[in-house]
């Protein structure tokens, strides 16, 4: 166990350990399995399964058609989206700063 | 390289468009707690005696224990089948349909219920405000306009079905709440000799517990939706156990309030022993459209259980057409109509009240759906298993609830047999002869068994594709 890019895993930080379980889906590419998550990252079975399960529910991953494997959501490429989008107009923008 | 598909199998179905809050109401519409914690409710203390809290206790925890193992299937896939699907894809195409038939038989039973006894309730409250007894033909003319309205309501798509069942619901748990109150407030609440488990035998408390069962039979019937609503990997497996959870409340309200009533006159409340009583034929109302409400739901489930069965080529693919408007499964409801209305038809031409026979099929029905759920609940331990996310909550949870329900099942079984009605056990066997007979003739034909059990797959707008940005649709 310990630090993956940036991140304590071990902190008890349910947040920490959603970015933890994203990125390494990232990383790892789609169709990755619950069993690869688990040995790729140094959080416990448990955890990992209840991560992946709740970021399946909010569809920021989703599953393989087979069930088997996970991909990143569309409501990840949304995210990355809105937020260079609002970098975007922040930078066109006459705003007071500028 | 995953292949995804652009377009689902399920495609003509209104997708995302449920809410969660539309979900709960609609697995609470089916279960109906408005009506059985006035009915129930009052039978059991008379049937289990003072350990009768016990019984609800025990078939509300196995209910939730069942809830949770299906949503392990909820959780990670959706299908308009829903238990069929389920247990396809632990069990194979075998068991698949054999759970399948018991839904249809289950689902166009709880139809035909709630439309015979939503008119049984709106002739009563007519009865409440005339004095007298309505004739034949007002039950009769209740239940056809209730099947017209039902059609109506679903020909206008799920967005309107689902809210119209929430509306329902919404006003007749309310009233509800004000009726036990008021019984609770003019009666006062029992002491706890009247709640004592010991004055109740261990068999009394288990066919308690199966009577508790029979009023929640029904509450998966919200996953069938799953493709239909929004965010369903959250909302189905919540709605099944939030509604099962609700009508424990409720019930176990019922049964502690009806536990300090003596003898009471059926469907007076406000005005007990009165001939003439409005107050109590608005309630009466309110408990009619809550059989409504559980006839429509019911309905809504059976059509999408006949458009997968349809768009898994177990049935002709017509029935898996949906109208371009609203996604309605247009050819399931219209095919539907006759059946749901059979029984009724079989009552009459018997010389019985037109609920009779449909009540009779709900206690089979109700029998069947048990071995189904059994059957679902183990399909949990080899699905998860093969995704290599097995844990030991879910063997708990799938081994305690399919236990629980034999258990349960077994006690009813036995009741009935005692009774002298000995030919439950035949027509679950006539129906697993039936489900096996379709799965050789399956087997026979060129595509064989290959689509049994598909779920609705992660389609190429739902992900985020390396080197793929702006294909998805969000």
């Amino acid at each position: 166990m310990g630090e993956i890019d940036g991140f304590l895993a071990r902190q008890p930080s349910a947040v920490d350990s959603a970015f933890a379980v994203l990125e390494k889906v990232a990383e790892l590419g789609p169709g990755v399995t619950g069993r690869e998550l688990v040995a790729a990252l140094p959080l416990s079975k448990a955890t990992v399964y209840r991560i992946l399960k709740h970021l399946v529910e909010h569809e920021y991953l989703v599953r393989t058609p087979d069930l088997t494997g996970f991909m990143l959501g569309v409501r990840v490429l949304n995210l990355a989206r809105a937020g260079a989008v609002s970098f975007e107009d922040r930078q066109s923008s006459p705003g007071p700063q500028s | 390289m995953i292949s995804l598909r652009e377009r689902s199998v399920f495609d003509g179905l209104d997708r995302r468009v449920v809410t969660q809050a539309d979900l709960v109401a609609h697995s609470i519409a089916v279960i109906c707690p408005s009506a059985s914690a006035l009915s129930t409710a009052f039978l059991l203390p008379r049937v289990v005696g003072p350990g009768a809290w016990v019984s609800v206790l025990l078939g509300i925890a196995l209910s939730y224990v069942l809830a949770a193992a299906f949503s392990e299937f909820g959780s990670r896939f959706v299908a308009p089948g829903s238990l069929y699907t389920y247990a396809a894809k632990g069990l194979g195409p075998a068991v698949a349909l054999v759970v399948g038939c018991s839904m249809l038989l289950g689902y166009g039973a709880l139809v035909s219920y709630g439309l015979t006894d939503a008119s049984r309730q709106g002739s009563r409250a007519l009865e409440a405000t005339t004095g007298s007894e309505p004739s034949t033909l007002v039950p009769v003319l209740v239940v056809l306009g209730g099947a017209a309205l039902c059609v109506a309501v679903m020909r206008r798509g799920i967005r309107y079905s689902a809210r119209f069942a929430f509306a329902t619901e919404a006003v007749a748990l309310s009233v509800l709440v004000i009726v036990l109150g008021v019984v609770a407030a003019r009666n006062g609440l029992p002491g706890l000799d009247a709640l004592d488990p010991a004055g109740s035998s261990l068999h009394d408390i288990l066919v308690g517990t199966a009577m508790v069962m029979t009023v929640t039979i029904g509450f998966e019937s919200s996953a069938a939706l799953g493709v239909e609503v929004v965010r369903p990997f959250r909302s189905v497996p919540r709605a099944m156990r939030l509604s099962v959870l609700i009508t424990g409340v409720l019930l176990m309200a019922g049964v502690v309030i009806n536990a300090s009533l003596g003898e009471r006159t059926r469907g007076r409340w406000f005005h007990p022993g009165a001939e003439i009583s409005y107050a109590d034929a608005i309630v009466l109302v309110v408990i009619a459209a809550s059989y409504l409400a559980l006839a429509l739901c019911a309905w809504t489930a059976l059509t999408r259980l006949l458009f997968a069965f349809a768009r898994d080529g177990l049935l002709p693919a017509a029935l898996g057409r949906t109208d371009r408007r609203t996604g309605n499964p247009t050819v399931a409801v219209a095919v539907t109509v006759p059946v749901v209305l059979l029984p009724m038809c079989f009552s009459l031409l018997h010389g019985e009240l037109p609920g009779w026979a449909s009540y009779e099929l709900l206690i089979y029905a109700t029998l069947i759906l048990f071995v189904a759920y059994a059957l679902t609940a183990i399909a949990v331990v080899p699905f998860l298993a093969r995704l290599g996310e097995l844990t030991g909550r879910a063997v708990a949870l799938a081994v305690g609830g399919a236990v629980g329900i034999t258990v349960v099942g077994v006690v009813e079984v036995r009741h009935d047999i005692a009774d002298g009605q000995r030919d439950v056990l035949l027509a679950l066997a006539l129906l697993v002869v039936v489900a096996l007979v379709w799965r050789v003739g399956l087997a026979l034909r060129p595509s064989g068994v290959e689509h049994v059990g598909r779920h609705e797959e992660t389609l190429r707008g739902d992900v985020l594709i390396p080197g793929d940005r702006g294909e998805g649709s969000g």
